[in-house]
């Protein structure tokens, strides 16, 4: 068999295409060429055998992940978990997603739903940083980390503010990023469920600066919903496509 | 007759009635007293006692869905609830030995590990799902399925296979570029522009880390002494 085309694609487009960054010629390519396709699956299986025998084999367990996060670790133990997590990304998310988690109360919810009604809260729209005022130190802070894409949304509610910026999503192209970040509240908040009407809703955590995230969002209509003991804060209508409607 | 004082003395239908008692007053917020609970968990985890492990169960399983239910990757997660209820009870089975145990000092501290083992859970199977999913083929997903089923902490035996294999491939890499990628991408996992921004000396441009790989790649894949390492298939 040979190539269907003048001639056969290189292995570093076929590596390309394999990781989802072949520019459309080469995706083409593979699709109308038996032999350049037959190329792409062999290669393939070999980085997939690979990386099922390999993948993360020095990451620690997520019990030692965990236990680091308790500070349960012995020294010796803790300083290779924390040189291991400074250098991998996977790890790095996993206890941070970790440590979120365990920073929840862990009755909260139990607690609220017993005893306590929740007071709803309706966040509305403040154009820019300068006409919104205030978290302007810790809004730019969070720029200078997160980029400069598009212009963030600032909603506000009493004292409250939350600082809203769509980016992107760099490793699935189409889709979008939301951060978050909430200053000025008096209480806690804990956690943010984004909802649409065609997926089941998604939950993030909110650290303890305020900062939450989601990631892999379709562009479309949102419904999000900031919870803490006994309040929510609403924001009715966030259109992710880098615009939004006010509430 | 005297009531007894401490928690240690009582029967372990009593303990387990005031344990669930006190759960409840807590929850009306008022005054607990947590010795019982606290006393459950002694004996199911040092004296391993079988009731009241039972106990702990019925007790703790509704506390651990509703951390299910909470964690940010819940919505994702292709397991029932109850699955990671049952891992994170064995996981904290496995792990607290009654020597571990003088570590918990107060019910808070035994439930707070309790609550990391139900995160630990998620995230194995979210380790397992991801890899999952890069695998291409039957005997990929064995291997996987094998790595799933072994305990918490991974064989020792595996874990020698592996390390044997890693050796077979760095044998055969040549110079720093290619070390470097092999470990960014294959162990670590990370996407060619990651690798490009964490050694732009090495990689001046994204083009340099496809570069190397594809040289590194093409010659692994001709070589047979690693196939027979890597399986048949491979």
């Amino acid at each position: 068999m040979t190539c269907t085309f003048s001639s056969p694609l290189t292995e570093q487009s076929l590596l390309e295409y394999l990781d989802g960054q072949a520019p459309p010629e080469v995706v083409e390519h593979v699709a109308q060429c038996p032999f350049c396709a037959d190329r792409a699956a062999e290669l393939a299986r070999f980085q997939s055998r690979l990386k099922a025998l390999l993948y993360r084999m020095e990451c620690p367990s997520s019990l030692a992940l965990g236990e680091y996060a308790l500070e349960m670790l012995p020294p010796s133990q803790a300083s290779r978990v924390r040189a291991h997590v400074d250098q991998c990304p996977h790890c790095a998310q996993e206890l941070a997603q970790m440590e979120s988690f365990l920073a929840v109360p862990l009755f909260r919810d139990r607690l609220r739903e017993g005893v306590e009604k929740v007071r709803v809260l309706v966040a509305r729209l403040v154009s820019g940083f300068s006409q919104a005022g205030g978290p302007q130190e810790a809004a730019l802070a969070f720029g200078g980390l997160r980029g400069d894409e598009e212009e963030p949304l600032i909603y506000q509610v009493n004292d409250t503010q939350i600082v809203l910026e769509i980016q992107d999503d760099p490793d699935h192209p189409g889709k979008k990023i939301l951060l978050g970040l909430i200053t000025g509240s008096e209480q806690p908040m804990f956690i943010v469920r984004l909802q649409d009407r065609e997926h089941s809703p998604a939950t993030a955590h909110v650290d303890e600066i305020g900062n939450f995230a989601f990631s892999q969002l379709h562009p479309g209509a949102y419904k999000l919903v900031i919870a803490g003991e006994g309040m929510e804060i609403h924001i009715p209508q966030l259109r992710i496509n880098g615009a939004s409607s006010p509430s | 007759m005297a009531e007894p004082r401490s928690p240690h003395d009582l029967d372990l239908g009593e303990v387990i009635r005031r344990c669930a008692q006190e759960t409840d007053r807590f929850f009306r917020r008022e005054r607990v007293d947590p010795r019982y609970c606290f006393e459950l968990f002694r004996r199911a985890l040092v004296l391993q006692d079988q009731g009241a492990w039972d106990a702990i169960y019925v007790q703790y399983s509704p506390l651990i869905l509703n951390w299910v239910e909470q964690h940010p990757s819940f919505p994702s997660l292709s397991e029932e609830p109850e699955y990671f209820v049952n891992r994170a009870f064995a996981k904290m089975w496995s792990a607290i030995t009654p020597e571990r145990f003088q570590e918990f000092g107060e019910l808070k501290a035994i439930l707070r590990y309790l609550k990391m083992c139900t995160g630990s859970s998620i995230i194995d199977h979210l380790r397992w799902e991801e890899r999952y999913h890069q695998a291409q083929d039957s005997q990929d997903i064995d291997i996987l399925d094998q790595a799933r089923t072994s305990d918490t902490e991974r064989s020792v035996l595996d874990r020698v296979d592996r390390e044997l294999l890693r050796r077979c491939v760095e044998e055969r890499l040549h110079g720093q570029a290619e070390q470097t990628v092999f470990y960014a991408m294959y162990i670590l996992g990370m996407k060619p522009r990651e690798v490009q921004k964490q050694h732009p000396e090495l990689f001046p441009k994204i083009d340099d880390v496809y570069r190397v790989r594809q040289n590194m790649i093409a010659r692994l894949q001709r070589d047979k002494g690693l196939r027979n390492c890597l399986g048949k298939d491979a």
